[in-house]
Protein backbone atom coordinates (compact mmCIF):
# COMPACT_ATOMS: atom_id res chain seq x y z
CA UNK A 1 0.00 0.00 0.00
CA UNK A 2 1.34 3.43 -0.87
CA UNK A 3 2.37 5.73 1.94
CA UNK A 4 -0.05 8.46 0.91
CA UNK A 5 -3.63 7.38 0.42
CA UNK A 6 -6.28 9.84 -0.68
CA UNK A 7 -9.46 8.33 0.67
CA UNK A 8 -11.85 9.93 -1.82
CA UNK A 9 -9.49 9.67 -4.80
CA UNK A 10 -8.04 6.24 -4.16
CA UNK A 11 -10.66 4.32 -2.19
CA UNK A 12 -14.20 5.71 -2.44
CA UNK A 13 -16.25 4.16 -5.30
CA UNK A 14 -13.56 1.59 -6.07
CA UNK A 15 -14.45 -2.06 -6.74
CA UNK A 16 -13.89 -4.34 -3.74
CA UNK A 17 -12.55 -7.87 -4.25
CA UNK A 18 -12.48 -10.68 -1.72
CA UNK A 19 -9.34 -12.65 -0.92
CA UNK A 20 -9.91 -14.85 -3.99
CA UNK A 21 -10.37 -11.78 -6.23
CA UNK A 22 -14.16 -12.17 -6.57
CA UNK A 23 -16.18 -8.96 -6.86
CA UNK A 24 -17.92 -7.99 -3.61
CA UNK A 25 -19.27 -4.58 -4.54
CA UNK A 26 -18.07 -0.98 -4.43
CA UNK A 27 -16.88 1.23 -1.61
CA UNK A 28 -20.10 3.22 -1.31
CA UNK A 29 -19.20 5.19 1.82
CA UNK A 30 -16.23 5.50 4.16
CA UNK A 31 -16.71 5.97 7.91
CA UNK A 32 -14.21 7.69 10.19
CA UNK A 33 -14.16 7.05 13.92
CA UNK A 34 -13.86 10.09 16.17
CA UNK A 35 -11.77 9.19 19.20
CA UNK A 36 -11.87 12.01 21.75
CA UNK A 37 -8.68 14.04 21.49
CA UNK A 38 -6.94 11.48 19.27
CA UNK A 39 -7.00 12.03 15.49
CA UNK A 40 -9.94 10.40 13.64
CA UNK A 41 -9.17 7.09 11.98
CA UNK A 42 -10.82 5.14 9.18
CA UNK A 43 -13.10 2.62 10.86
CA UNK A 44 -14.79 0.81 7.98
CA UNK A 45 -16.10 0.88 4.43
CA UNK A 46 -19.83 0.59 3.81
CA UNK A 47 -21.35 -1.14 0.81
CA UNK A 48 -24.75 -1.96 -0.64
CA UNK A 49 -28.04 -0.28 -1.50
CA UNK A 50 -28.58 1.66 1.72
CA UNK A 51 -25.04 3.06 1.79
CA UNK A 52 -25.29 4.00 -1.87
CA UNK A 53 -28.67 5.72 -1.54
CA UNK A 54 -27.43 7.75 1.43
CA UNK A 55 -25.17 9.63 -1.02
CA UNK A 56 -27.95 10.55 -3.41
CA UNK A 57 -29.55 13.60 -1.79
CA UNK A 58 -32.71 13.83 0.28
CA UNK A 59 -34.69 11.30 -1.74
CA UNK A 60 -31.75 8.90 -1.65
CA UNK A 61 -31.40 9.25 2.13
CA UNK A 62 -35.12 8.56 2.60
CA UNK A 63 -34.72 5.50 0.42
CA UNK A 64 -31.67 4.41 2.43
CA UNK A 65 -33.69 4.67 5.65
CA UNK A 66 -36.49 2.63 4.08
CA UNK A 67 -34.05 -0.05 2.87
CA UNK A 68 -32.48 -0.27 6.33
CA UNK A 69 -35.79 -0.52 8.20
CA UNK A 70 -37.85 -2.82 5.93
CA UNK A 71 -39.77 -5.23 8.17
CA UNK A 72 -37.47 -4.66 11.15
CA UNK A 73 -37.94 -2.99 14.48
CA UNK A 74 -34.33 -1.83 14.65
CA UNK A 75 -32.90 -0.57 11.37
CA UNK A 76 -30.21 -2.80 9.88
CA UNK A 77 -26.81 -1.20 9.39
CA UNK A 78 -25.35 -1.11 5.87
CA UNK A 79 -22.87 -3.87 5.11
CA UNK A 80 -19.54 -2.90 6.68
CA UNK A 81 -16.00 -4.09 6.17
CA UNK A 82 -13.56 -3.11 8.87
CA UNK A 83 -10.62 -1.11 7.56
CA UNK A 84 -8.33 -3.60 9.32
CA UNK A 85 -9.39 -6.19 6.73
CA UNK A 86 -8.07 -4.13 3.80
CA UNK A 87 -5.07 -5.89 2.31
CA UNK A 88 -4.40 -3.87 -0.82
CA UNK A 89 -5.53 -0.62 -2.46
CA UNK A 90 -4.58 -1.04 -6.10
CA UNK A 91 -5.22 1.15 -9.17
CA UNK A 92 -8.47 -0.65 -10.00
CA UNK A 93 -9.48 -2.57 -6.86
CA UNK A 94 -9.50 -2.70 -3.09
CA UNK A 95 -8.73 -6.22 -1.88
CA UNK A 96 -10.11 -7.27 1.50
CA UNK A 97 -9.54 -10.35 3.61
CA UNK A 98 -13.04 -11.79 3.47
CA UNK A 99 -14.97 -14.36 1.43
CA UNK A 100 -17.67 -13.65 -1.18
CA UNK A 101 -19.49 -16.89 -0.30
CA UNK A 102 -20.28 -15.75 3.24
CA UNK A 103 -20.45 -12.00 2.66
CA UNK A 104 -23.78 -10.30 3.45
CA UNK A 105 -23.26 -7.89 0.55
CA UNK A 106 -23.77 -10.71 -1.95
CA UNK A 107 -26.61 -12.38 -0.02
CA UNK A 108 -29.31 -11.51 -2.51
CA UNK A 109 -27.06 -12.51 -5.40
CA UNK A 110 -26.96 -15.97 -3.82
CA UNK A 111 -30.73 -15.87 -3.18
CA UNK A 112 -31.39 -14.98 -6.84
CA UNK A 113 -29.01 -17.71 -7.99
CA UNK A 114 -30.72 -20.37 -5.93
CA UNK A 115 -34.38 -19.34 -6.20
CA UNK A 116 -34.65 -18.02 -9.76
CA UNK A 117 -31.56 -18.54 -11.93
CA UNK A 118 -31.25 -22.23 -11.02
CA UNK A 119 -34.91 -22.78 -11.98
CA UNK A 120 -34.29 -21.14 -15.35
CA UNK A 121 -31.48 -23.59 -16.05
CA UNK A 122 -28.63 -21.14 -15.43
CA UNK B 1 -0.97 -15.61 -35.71
CA UNK B 2 -3.55 -15.51 -32.92
CA UNK B 3 -3.58 -11.71 -33.10
CA UNK B 4 -4.02 -11.80 -36.90
CA UNK B 5 -7.02 -14.09 -36.49
CA UNK B 6 -8.44 -11.82 -33.80
CA UNK B 7 -7.90 -8.82 -36.04
CA UNK B 8 -9.67 -10.49 -38.97
CA UNK B 9 -12.54 -11.52 -36.71
CA UNK B 10 -12.72 -8.02 -35.22
CA UNK B 11 -12.93 -6.48 -38.69
CA UNK B 12 -15.61 -8.92 -39.84
CA UNK B 13 -17.54 -8.28 -36.61
CA UNK B 14 -17.44 -4.52 -37.15
CA UNK B 15 -18.65 -4.85 -40.74
CA UNK B 16 -21.26 -7.58 -40.18
CA UNK B 17 -22.58 -5.98 -37.01
CA UNK B 18 -22.95 -2.42 -38.29
CA UNK B 19 -26.36 -2.38 -39.94
CA UNK B 20 -29.59 -2.74 -37.96
CA UNK B 21 -33.07 -1.24 -38.22
CA UNK B 22 -31.88 2.20 -37.06
CA UNK B 23 -29.06 2.63 -39.56
CA UNK B 24 -31.02 0.93 -42.39
CA UNK B 25 -34.24 2.94 -42.08
CA UNK B 26 -32.64 6.33 -41.37
CA UNK B 27 -30.24 5.93 -44.34
CA UNK B 28 -33.11 4.78 -46.57
CA UNK B 29 -35.23 7.77 -45.51
CA UNK B 30 -32.31 10.09 -46.24
CA UNK B 31 -31.74 8.58 -49.69
CA UNK B 32 -35.43 8.57 -50.61
CA UNK B 33 -35.98 12.21 -49.60
CA UNK B 34 -32.68 13.85 -50.58
CA UNK B 35 -30.97 11.36 -52.95
CA UNK B 36 -27.25 11.37 -51.99
CA UNK B 37 -27.18 14.76 -50.26
CA UNK B 38 -27.19 13.33 -46.70
CA UNK B 39 -24.17 11.07 -47.29
CA UNK B 40 -22.14 13.46 -45.12
CA UNK B 41 -24.19 12.62 -42.01
CA UNK B 42 -23.33 8.93 -42.39
CA UNK B 43 -19.66 9.82 -42.93
CA UNK B 44 -19.58 12.12 -39.92
CA UNK B 45 -21.45 9.63 -37.70
CA UNK B 46 -19.08 6.85 -38.75
CA UNK B 47 -16.00 8.99 -38.05
CA UNK B 48 -17.36 9.91 -34.60
CA UNK B 49 -18.15 6.28 -33.81
CA UNK B 50 -14.72 5.06 -34.96
CA UNK B 51 -12.98 7.61 -32.71
CA UNK B 52 -15.14 6.76 -29.70
CA UNK B 53 -14.65 3.00 -30.20
CA UNK B 54 -10.89 3.41 -30.47
CA UNK B 55 -10.85 5.47 -27.27
CA UNK B 56 -13.00 3.01 -25.35
CA UNK B 57 -10.74 0.11 -26.43
CA UNK B 58 -7.64 2.13 -25.46
CA UNK B 59 -9.12 2.96 -22.04
CA UNK B 60 -9.88 -0.71 -21.37
CA UNK B 61 -6.55 -2.03 -22.66
CA UNK B 62 -4.40 0.44 -20.71
CA UNK B 63 -6.37 1.02 -17.50
CA UNK B 64 -8.23 -2.33 -17.26
CA UNK B 65 -11.35 -0.28 -16.59
CA UNK B 66 -14.54 -0.25 -18.59
CA UNK B 67 -16.01 3.18 -19.32
CA UNK B 68 -18.74 2.80 -16.67
CA UNK B 69 -16.25 1.51 -14.11
CA UNK B 70 -13.88 4.44 -14.69
CA UNK B 71 -16.67 7.05 -14.66
CA UNK B 72 -17.99 5.75 -11.31
CA UNK B 73 -14.49 5.69 -9.84
CA UNK B 74 -13.32 9.03 -11.24
CA UNK B 75 -16.47 11.14 -10.80
CA UNK B 76 -18.18 9.38 -7.89
CA UNK B 77 -21.61 7.85 -7.45
CA UNK B 78 -23.81 11.00 -7.38
CA UNK B 79 -22.57 12.00 -10.85
CA UNK B 80 -22.07 8.59 -12.45
CA UNK B 81 -25.67 7.44 -11.90
CA UNK B 82 -26.84 10.16 -14.32
CA UNK B 83 -25.05 8.97 -17.51
CA UNK B 84 -25.65 5.34 -16.49
CA UNK B 85 -29.40 5.87 -16.08
CA UNK B 86 -29.75 7.99 -19.24
CA UNK B 87 -27.86 5.51 -21.42
CA UNK B 88 -29.83 2.52 -20.06
CA UNK B 89 -33.16 4.31 -20.64
CA UNK B 90 -32.34 5.43 -24.18
CA UNK B 91 -30.79 2.08 -25.04
CA UNK B 92 -33.97 0.39 -23.87
CA UNK B 93 -35.97 2.33 -26.47
CA UNK B 94 -33.41 1.44 -29.13
CA UNK B 95 -33.64 -2.22 -28.06
CA UNK B 96 -37.43 -2.13 -28.42
CA UNK B 97 -37.02 -0.72 -31.96
CA UNK B 98 -34.51 -3.42 -32.84
CA UNK B 99 -36.88 -6.08 -31.54
CA UNK B 100 -39.50 -4.46 -33.77
CA UNK B 101 -37.03 -4.75 -36.68
CA UNK B 102 -36.64 -8.52 -36.20
CA UNK B 103 -40.41 -8.94 -35.77
CA UNK B 104 -41.05 -6.95 -38.96
CA UNK B 105 -38.56 -9.07 -40.91
CA UNK B 106 -40.36 -12.19 -39.68
CA UNK B 107 -43.67 -10.66 -40.72
CA UNK B 108 -42.30 -10.02 -44.23
CA UNK B 109 -41.15 -13.64 -44.39
CA UNK B 110 -44.32 -15.25 -43.03
CA UNK B 111 -47.16 -12.74 -43.29
CA UNK B 112 -47.88 -13.18 -39.57
CA UNK B 113 -48.46 -9.91 -37.66
CA UNK B 114 -45.44 -8.49 -35.82
CA UNK B 115 -47.19 -8.64 -32.43
CA UNK B 116 -47.05 -12.44 -32.58
CA UNK B 117 -43.28 -12.29 -33.04
CA UNK B 118 -42.31 -9.90 -30.21
CA UNK B 119 -42.20 -12.43 -27.38
CA UNK B 120 -40.66 -15.34 -29.36
CA UNK B 121 -37.89 -13.00 -30.59
CA UNK B 122 -37.28 -11.80 -27.02
CA UNK B 123 -37.13 -15.42 -25.87
CA UNK B 124 -34.58 -16.43 -28.54
CA UNK B 125 -32.43 -13.36 -27.75
CA UNK B 126 -32.58 -14.23 -24.05
CA UNK B 127 -31.62 -17.87 -24.78
CA UNK B 128 -28.60 -16.69 -26.77
CA UNK B 129 -27.47 -14.55 -23.83
CA UNK B 130 -28.32 -17.18 -21.21
CA UNK B 131 -26.59 -20.09 -22.89
CA UNK B 132 -24.02 -18.31 -25.09
CA UNK B 133 -20.65 -16.74 -24.48
CA UNK B 134 -19.45 -13.22 -25.25
CA UNK B 135 -17.68 -14.48 -28.37
CA UNK B 136 -20.86 -16.11 -29.67
CA UNK B 137 -22.94 -12.96 -29.10
CA UNK B 138 -20.33 -10.63 -30.56
CA UNK B 139 -18.91 -12.66 -33.42
CA UNK B 140 -21.49 -15.33 -34.20
CA UNK B 141 -24.30 -12.93 -35.03
CA UNK B 142 -21.94 -10.52 -36.81
CA UNK B 143 -20.63 -13.29 -39.07
CA UNK B 144 -24.23 -13.97 -40.14
CA UNK B 145 -24.60 -10.20 -40.49
CA UNK B 146 -22.23 -10.27 -43.44
CA UNK B 147 -25.43 -10.84 -45.44
CA UNK B 148 -25.77 -7.03 -45.23
CA UNK B 149 -23.10 -6.90 -47.96
CA UNK B 150 -26.13 -7.31 -50.25
CA UNK B 151 -26.56 -3.51 -50.00
CA UNK B 152 -23.09 -3.07 -51.53
CA UNK B 153 -23.89 -5.50 -54.35
CA UNK B 154 -27.26 -3.83 -54.91
CA UNK B 155 -25.80 -0.32 -54.97
CA UNK B 156 -23.14 -1.34 -57.52
CA UNK B 157 -25.74 -3.01 -59.75
CA UNK B 158 -27.90 0.12 -59.62
CA UNK B 159 -25.10 2.07 -61.36
CA UNK B 160 -25.60 5.28 -59.38
CA UNK B 161 -23.85 8.52 -60.25
CA UNK B 162 -20.78 7.94 -58.05
CA UNK B 163 -19.67 11.55 -58.57
CA UNK B 164 -22.93 12.72 -57.01
CA UNK B 165 -22.49 10.18 -54.18
CA UNK B 166 -19.01 11.60 -53.46
CA UNK B 167 -20.42 15.14 -53.66
CA UNK B 168 -22.98 14.18 -50.97
CA UNK B 169 -20.16 13.46 -48.53
CA UNK B 170 -19.63 17.22 -48.23
CA UNK B 171 -22.33 18.87 -46.08
CA UNK B 172 -24.63 21.14 -48.07
CA UNK B 173 -27.84 22.99 -47.27
CA UNK B 174 -31.09 21.43 -48.50
CA UNK B 175 -33.09 22.86 -51.40
CA UNK B 176 -36.43 21.69 -49.95
CA UNK B 177 -37.98 20.96 -46.55
CA UNK B 178 -35.00 21.99 -44.39
CA UNK B 179 -36.67 20.88 -41.14
CA UNK B 180 -37.16 17.37 -42.48
CA UNK B 181 -33.58 17.38 -43.80
CA UNK B 182 -32.06 18.22 -40.42
CA UNK B 183 -34.33 15.78 -38.61
CA UNK B 184 -33.16 12.93 -40.82
CA UNK B 185 -29.54 14.09 -40.41
CA UNK B 186 -30.02 14.00 -36.62
CA UNK B 187 -31.59 10.55 -36.79
CA UNK B 188 -28.75 9.21 -38.97
CA UNK B 189 -26.18 10.57 -36.52
CA UNK B 190 -28.12 9.12 -33.58
CA UNK B 191 -28.27 5.75 -35.34
CA UNK B 192 -24.51 5.80 -35.97
CA UNK B 193 -23.20 7.02 -32.59
CA UNK B 194 -25.24 5.02 -30.06
CA UNK B 195 -23.52 5.11 -26.64
CA UNK B 196 -24.31 1.43 -26.08
CA UNK B 197 -21.87 0.65 -28.90
CA UNK B 198 -18.77 2.07 -27.22
CA UNK B 199 -19.86 0.91 -23.77
CA UNK B 200 -20.31 -2.62 -25.14
CA UNK B 201 -16.92 -2.35 -26.87
CA UNK B 202 -15.04 -1.41 -23.67
CA UNK B 203 -16.74 -4.12 -21.60
CA UNK B 204 -15.95 -6.58 -24.42
CA UNK B 205 -12.28 -5.57 -24.30
CA UNK B 206 -12.24 -6.39 -20.57
CA UNK B 207 -14.09 -9.69 -21.25
CA UNK B 208 -11.40 -10.52 -23.84
CA UNK B 209 -8.65 -9.50 -21.36
CA UNK B 210 -7.04 -6.85 -23.55
CA UNK B 211 -3.76 -5.28 -22.49
CA UNK B 212 -1.50 -2.64 -24.06
CA UNK B 213 -0.36 -5.10 -26.74
CA UNK B 214 -3.85 -4.82 -28.25
CA UNK B 215 -3.62 -1.07 -28.93
CA UNK B 216 -2.66 -1.41 -32.63
CA UNK B 217 -5.30 -4.04 -33.22
CA UNK B 218 -7.84 -1.84 -31.47
CA UNK B 219 -6.96 1.07 -33.76
CA UNK B 220 -7.38 -1.02 -36.91
CA UNK B 221 -10.58 -2.76 -35.77
CA UNK B 222 -12.22 0.48 -34.64
CA UNK B 223 -11.01 2.53 -37.61
CA UNK B 224 -11.11 0.21 -40.61
CA UNK B 225 -13.98 -2.01 -39.43
CA UNK B 226 -16.22 0.95 -38.62
CA UNK B 227 -15.32 2.66 -41.91
CA UNK B 228 -16.43 -0.43 -43.87
CA UNK B 229 -19.59 -0.67 -41.75
CA UNK B 230 -20.33 3.01 -42.42
CA UNK B 231 -19.75 2.39 -46.14
CA UNK B 232 -22.51 -0.26 -46.02
CA UNK B 233 -24.89 2.27 -44.43
CA UNK B 234 -23.95 4.67 -47.23
CA UNK B 235 -24.88 1.96 -49.75
CA UNK B 236 -28.38 1.80 -48.22
CA UNK B 237 -28.68 5.55 -48.77
CA UNK B 238 -27.32 5.15 -52.32
CA UNK B 239 -29.83 2.36 -53.03
CA UNK B 240 -32.76 4.46 -51.77
CA UNK B 241 -31.39 7.51 -53.63
CA UNK B 242 -31.19 5.58 -56.90
CA UNK B 243 -34.49 3.67 -56.63
CA UNK B 244 -36.94 5.66 -54.50
CA UNK B 245 -35.89 9.31 -54.93
CA UNK B 246 -36.39 9.47 -58.74
CA UNK B 247 -39.93 8.08 -58.30
CA UNK B 248 -40.74 10.54 -55.51
CA UNK B 249 -41.36 7.69 -53.03
CA UNK B 250 -40.83 8.59 -49.35
CA UNK B 251 -40.01 5.88 -46.82
CA UNK B 252 -42.98 5.83 -44.47
CA UNK B 253 -42.86 2.12 -43.74
CA UNK B 254 -40.12 -0.48 -43.44
CA UNK B 255 -41.78 -2.53 -46.24
CA UNK B 256 -40.45 0.02 -48.75
CA UNK B 257 -36.91 -0.65 -47.53
CA UNK B 258 -37.45 -4.40 -47.87
CA UNK B 259 -38.37 -3.93 -51.53
CA UNK B 260 -35.41 -1.62 -52.20
CA UNK B 261 -33.25 -4.10 -54.09
CA UNK B 262 -35.91 -6.19 -55.87
CA UNK B 263 -35.40 -3.78 -58.80
CA UNK B 264 -31.91 -5.15 -59.46
CA UNK B 265 -31.73 -8.46 -57.56
CA UNK B 266 -35.27 -9.75 -58.00
CA UNK B 267 -36.71 -12.06 -55.34
CA UNK B 268 -33.24 -12.62 -53.84
CA UNK B 269 -33.01 -8.88 -53.26
CA UNK B 270 -36.10 -9.06 -51.06
CA UNK B 271 -34.95 -12.22 -49.23
CA UNK B 272 -31.47 -10.89 -48.50
CA UNK B 273 -32.66 -7.44 -47.35
CA UNK B 274 -35.18 -9.09 -45.01
CA UNK B 275 -32.43 -11.38 -43.71
CA UNK B 276 -30.18 -8.34 -43.21
CA UNK B 277 -32.89 -6.60 -41.23
CA UNK B 278 -33.57 -9.69 -39.13
CA UNK B 279 -29.96 -10.62 -38.35
CA UNK B 280 -28.69 -7.05 -37.89
CA UNK B 281 -31.54 -6.08 -35.57
CA UNK B 282 -31.37 -9.38 -33.66
CA UNK B 283 -27.65 -8.85 -33.04
CA UNK B 284 -28.43 -5.34 -31.79
CA UNK B 285 -31.11 -6.64 -29.37
CA UNK B 286 -28.58 -9.05 -27.84
CA UNK B 287 -25.80 -6.44 -27.70
CA UNK B 288 -27.99 -3.74 -26.16
CA UNK B 289 -29.38 -6.13 -23.52
CA UNK B 290 -25.84 -7.15 -22.66
CA UNK B 291 -24.53 -3.56 -22.71
CA UNK B 292 -27.34 -2.46 -20.35
CA UNK B 293 -26.56 -5.32 -17.95
CA UNK B 294 -22.86 -4.34 -18.09
CA UNK B 295 -23.77 -0.73 -17.21
CA UNK B 296 -25.96 -1.66 -14.23
CA UNK B 297 -23.57 -4.29 -12.87
CA UNK B 298 -20.45 -2.17 -13.31
CA UNK B 299 -22.09 0.91 -11.82
CA UNK B 300 -23.26 -1.00 -8.73
CA UNK B 301 -20.20 -3.22 -8.38
CA UNK B 302 -21.94 -6.53 -9.02
CA UNK B 303 -20.23 -9.56 -10.45
CA UNK B 304 -20.54 -9.56 -14.27
CA UNK B 305 -19.39 -11.48 -17.30
CA UNK B 306 -21.09 -13.09 -20.26
CA UNK B 307 -18.42 -15.80 -20.13
CA UNK B 308 -19.50 -17.23 -16.77
CA UNK B 309 -22.66 -19.19 -15.99
CA UNK B 310 -25.74 -17.07 -15.11
CA UNK B 311 -25.66 -18.73 -11.67
CA UNK B 312 -22.32 -17.06 -10.92
CA UNK B 313 -23.51 -13.58 -11.90
CA UNK B 314 -27.18 -13.87 -10.99
CA UNK B 315 -27.98 -10.15 -10.68
CA UNK B 316 -26.22 -9.36 -13.97
CA UNK B 317 -28.08 -12.18 -15.75
CA UNK B 318 -31.42 -11.10 -14.33
CA UNK B 319 -30.92 -7.51 -15.58
CA UNK B 320 -30.67 -8.61 -19.24
CA UNK B 321 -33.45 -11.14 -18.71
CA UNK B 322 -35.88 -8.50 -17.43
CA UNK B 323 -34.83 -5.91 -20.04
CA UNK B 324 -35.22 -8.31 -22.98
CA UNK B 325 -38.71 -9.30 -21.85
CA UNK B 326 -39.76 -5.67 -21.20
CA UNK B 327 -38.45 -4.55 -24.60
CA UNK B 328 -41.12 -6.65 -26.29
CA UNK B 329 -43.93 -4.61 -24.66
CA UNK B 330 -43.95 -1.60 -27.07
CA UNK B 331 -44.34 -3.98 -30.05
CA UNK B 332 -46.95 -6.06 -28.19
CA UNK B 333 -48.86 -2.82 -27.59
CA UNK B 334 -48.86 -2.19 -31.34
CA UNK B 335 -46.39 0.71 -31.58
CA UNK B 336 -45.14 1.35 -35.12
CA UNK B 337 -41.50 0.13 -35.27
CA UNK B 338 -40.54 2.87 -37.74
CA UNK B 339 -41.86 5.69 -35.51
CA UNK B 340 -40.28 4.03 -32.47
CA UNK B 341 -36.97 3.82 -34.34
CA UNK B 342 -36.99 7.48 -35.39
CA UNK B 343 -37.90 8.58 -31.84
CA UNK B 344 -35.22 6.43 -30.22
CA UNK B 345 -32.56 7.62 -32.70
CA UNK B 346 -33.39 11.30 -31.99
CA UNK B 347 -33.30 10.63 -28.23
CA UNK B 348 -29.98 8.85 -28.64
CA UNK B 349 -28.58 11.95 -30.32
CA UNK B 350 -29.95 14.07 -27.47
CA UNK B 351 -28.34 11.87 -24.83
CA UNK B 352 -24.85 11.89 -26.37
CA UNK B 353 -23.33 14.79 -24.36
CA UNK B 354 -24.15 13.07 -21.08
CA UNK B 355 -22.20 9.99 -22.11
CA UNK B 356 -19.40 11.66 -24.09
CA UNK B 357 -18.27 14.56 -21.82
CA UNK B 358 -17.08 12.44 -18.84
CA UNK B 359 -15.53 9.98 -21.30
CA UNK B 360 -13.48 12.78 -22.89
CA UNK B 361 -12.20 13.86 -19.47
CA UNK B 362 -11.18 10.27 -18.69
CA UNK B 363 -9.26 10.00 -21.95
CA UNK B 364 -7.10 12.91 -20.81
CA UNK B 365 -6.43 11.57 -17.32
CA UNK B 366 -2.99 9.96 -17.05
CA UNK B 367 -4.11 7.98 -14.01
CA UNK B 368 -6.25 5.94 -16.37
CA UNK B 369 -4.61 5.98 -19.79
CA UNK B 370 -1.03 6.76 -18.70
CA UNK B 371 0.97 8.07 -21.66
CA UNK B 372 -1.82 7.06 -24.05
CA UNK B 373 -3.92 10.17 -23.45
CA UNK B 374 -5.73 11.66 -26.42
CA UNK B 375 -3.57 13.65 -28.83
CA UNK B 376 -4.69 16.99 -30.25
CA UNK B 377 -6.59 15.27 -33.05
CA UNK B 378 -8.46 12.93 -30.72
CA UNK B 379 -9.24 15.76 -28.34
CA UNK B 380 -10.39 18.13 -31.07
CA UNK B 381 -12.44 15.39 -32.70
CA UNK B 382 -14.15 14.40 -29.45
CA UNK B 383 -14.72 18.06 -28.58
CA UNK B 384 -16.35 18.41 -31.98
CA UNK B 385 -18.47 15.34 -31.22
CA UNK B 386 -19.53 16.85 -27.90
CA UNK B 387 -20.37 20.22 -29.45
CA UNK B 388 -22.22 18.53 -32.27
CA UNK B 389 -24.07 16.36 -29.75
CA UNK B 390 -25.11 19.46 -27.78
CA UNK B 391 -26.47 21.08 -30.94
CA UNK B 392 -28.22 17.85 -31.85
CA UNK B 393 -29.77 17.66 -28.40
CA UNK B 394 -31.13 21.18 -28.71
CA UNK B 395 -32.46 20.80 -32.25
CA UNK B 396 -33.63 17.19 -32.27
CA UNK B 397 -36.68 17.66 -30.04
CA UNK B 398 -38.31 20.53 -31.99
CA UNK B 399 -37.25 18.84 -35.23
CA UNK B 400 -38.94 15.69 -34.07
CA UNK B 401 -42.15 17.62 -33.44
CA UNK B 402 -42.16 19.76 -36.60
CA UNK B 403 -40.12 17.64 -38.98
CA UNK B 404 -40.72 14.01 -38.05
Amino acid sequence: MSEKLHLVHDVLDKMVLDRDKHRLGRVDTLVLQIRGDAPPRVAYMEMGGAAMCSRLGRVGRALATWIGSRGRETPRQPYRIAWDLVRQVGPAHVVVDTDVETSRTTAWERWLAEKIVARLGG
Amino acid sequence: MKKVMELALGLITSIGGFLEIGSITTAAQGGAAYTYQLGWSIALGTLCLALLLEMSGRLAAVSKHTIVDAIRERFGLPFSVIPAAVVVLVSFLVMASELGGVSLALKFATGIDIRWWALPVALVAWLLLWKGTFGLVEQGVSLLGLVTLVFLVGAIKLHPDWGAVAHGLVPTLPKKEPTHYWFIAVSILGASISPYLFIFYSSGAIEDKWDSSYLSMNRITAGVGTAFGGALALMVLVGAGAVLAPRGIQVDSVEQVALLLTHVLGRWGFVLVVLSLAIGSFGAVAEIALASAYIVAEELGWNWSEDIAPHDAARFSMVYTVLVVLSSIPILLGLDPLKLTMLSMALTAASLPVAVVPFLLLMNDERYVQEHTNGWFGNSAVTLIVLMSCVLAVVSIPLEIFGG
